[in-house]
């Protein structure tokens, strides 16, 4: 294979990893939340994001937010805590909870 | 055997009784970059049966391993390591010898997750303390989940130095493995192991180091997750000799013939 040929399918391959990345936070996400939580802010979302990412993976790999409905979402982290016996304080319930469900509507964001 | 089915036989009796959940893995060589979370704390029984050597010879490795998440995406583990083999002695009959071979301690970090970010990556540390010498082991570890597909690589380098009759010996290991699994249904993933192993030390008597021993294993993987607990198995085979000292298709003089790996995974 010649090193163009190469190159190209490592961008290839890494344009697909790029995409299976789970969804960034942004002003969409935002603008979805609001209604349903005033107080909602994009910081929140992606500390959401990172506790995500800290909590909910030491006994499986992370399901993808948009595996579940939006709506879904609240019962699934209190199954973990109530029957996995995942512990998680009151905030970082919320955050988490918030991150899932934005991100379960918005999987992708948008480009304009 | 009968004492190594001893040891092992009570620790799988344990998993009805504990609670669910547990860091599943999908491979038994290939490491993947999950770490437990903060406090919990998993037992993993792993046995490895080698076998197809010249003279009859047959050995099991048996490694019990406590791990326990740190927090801060970290996480440590503590082995204790036994060996049983049993070799022809070139009368017809045969000589098995059992042996504890040392305590190992192991530092996991994760860098980042093969879900949420392009690729997963983490390092690992291992030391390992035995009668037989010591020995340092560092892997960088790299993985990718993309829907109902996993893929793991690691990249091993290994420093021993073995206590002879003669003084220390110094050997290095350089290892690759890879990993590929596909998830059937909820609960099983069915892929493909491969392990790339070079030996590099002096021959007997001299000083100079040199690859002595190459060879490539490749075979397949099974990995299963119940509520209660987890198990993983690979069978592999030698495949090729890839370089060093000797002849033949198969380097039988270092490696085995065929090395079956078996692992548990159960949640205290
Ligand atoms: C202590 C281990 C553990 C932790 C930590 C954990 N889970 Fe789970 N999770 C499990 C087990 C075990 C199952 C499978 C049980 C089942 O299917 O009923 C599961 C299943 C799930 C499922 C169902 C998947 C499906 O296809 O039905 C979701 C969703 C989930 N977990 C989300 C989370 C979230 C969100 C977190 C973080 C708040 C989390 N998990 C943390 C152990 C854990």
């Amino acid at each position: 294979m010649s090193a163009g040929r190469l190159l190209a399918v490592a961008i290839a391959l890494g344009s697909q990893l790029g995409c299976s990345v789970l969804v960034h936070p942004a002003d969409v996400h935002v603008a979805w939340a609001t209604p349903r939580w005033p107080d909602v802010t994009l910081a929140e979302l992606a500390q959401g994001r990172t506790e995500y990412v800290d909590h909910c993976a030491g006994c499986h790999t992370l399901v993808r937010p948009e595996a579940q409905e939006p709506e879904h979402w609240p019962e699934h982290v209190s199954e973990m805590e109530d029957e996995q016996g995942v512990k998680l304080t009151a905030d970082e319930r919320q955050h988490i909870v918030r991150y899932l469900m934005v991100a379960s509507a918005i999987p992708v964001v948008p480009k304009d | 055997m009968r004492r190594l089915i001893r040891f092992s036989l009570p620790l799988l009796a344990l998993a009805p009784l504990t609670q669910a959940h547990a860091s599943d893995r999908h491979f038994t060589f290939t490491h993947e970059t999950d770490v437990l979370s903060k406090g919990d704390v998993e037992l993993e029984p792993s046995t490895t049966f080698r076998l197809g050597k010249p003279g009859g010879y047959f050995g099991v490795d048996e490694r019990i391993e406590f791990e326990v998440g740190l927090g801060h995406r970290l996480q440590t583990s503590l082995y204790l390591n036994a060996t049983t083999e049993r070799a022809g002695d070139g009368q017809g009959g045969f000589t098995s010898e059992s042996a504890f071979e040392g305590v190992s301690w192991e530092l996991k970090g994760k860098l980042s997750d093969p879900v949420a970010d392009a690729i997963g990556a983490g390092l690992y540390l291992e030391i390992t303390a035995g009668p037989g010498g010591v020995e340092f082991e560092g892997k960088v570890l790299l993985d990718k989940s993309i829907g109902n597909f996993v893929g793991a690589l690691n990249l091993v380098s290994e420093a021993e130095l073995a206590f002879h009759d003669e003084g220390l010996h110094p050997e290095a290991k350089v290892e690759v493995d890879l990993g590929l699994a596909g998830r059937i249904g909820k609960y099983v993933t069915l892929g493909v192991e491969l392990r790339q192993h070079n030996l590099i030390e002096a021959e007997d008597g001299e000083t100079q180091m040199k690859l002595l021993h190459s060879a490539l294993f490749a075979g397949p993987t099974v990995a299963w997750r119940s509520d209660r607990w987890w198990g993983a198995l690979t069978v592999m085979p030698q495949v090729a000799r890839l370089g060093g000292e000797g002849t033949g298709v198969l380097d039988l003089e270092e490696y085995e013939n065929l090395s079956t790996r078996l692992l548990f995974g159960v949640h205290l």
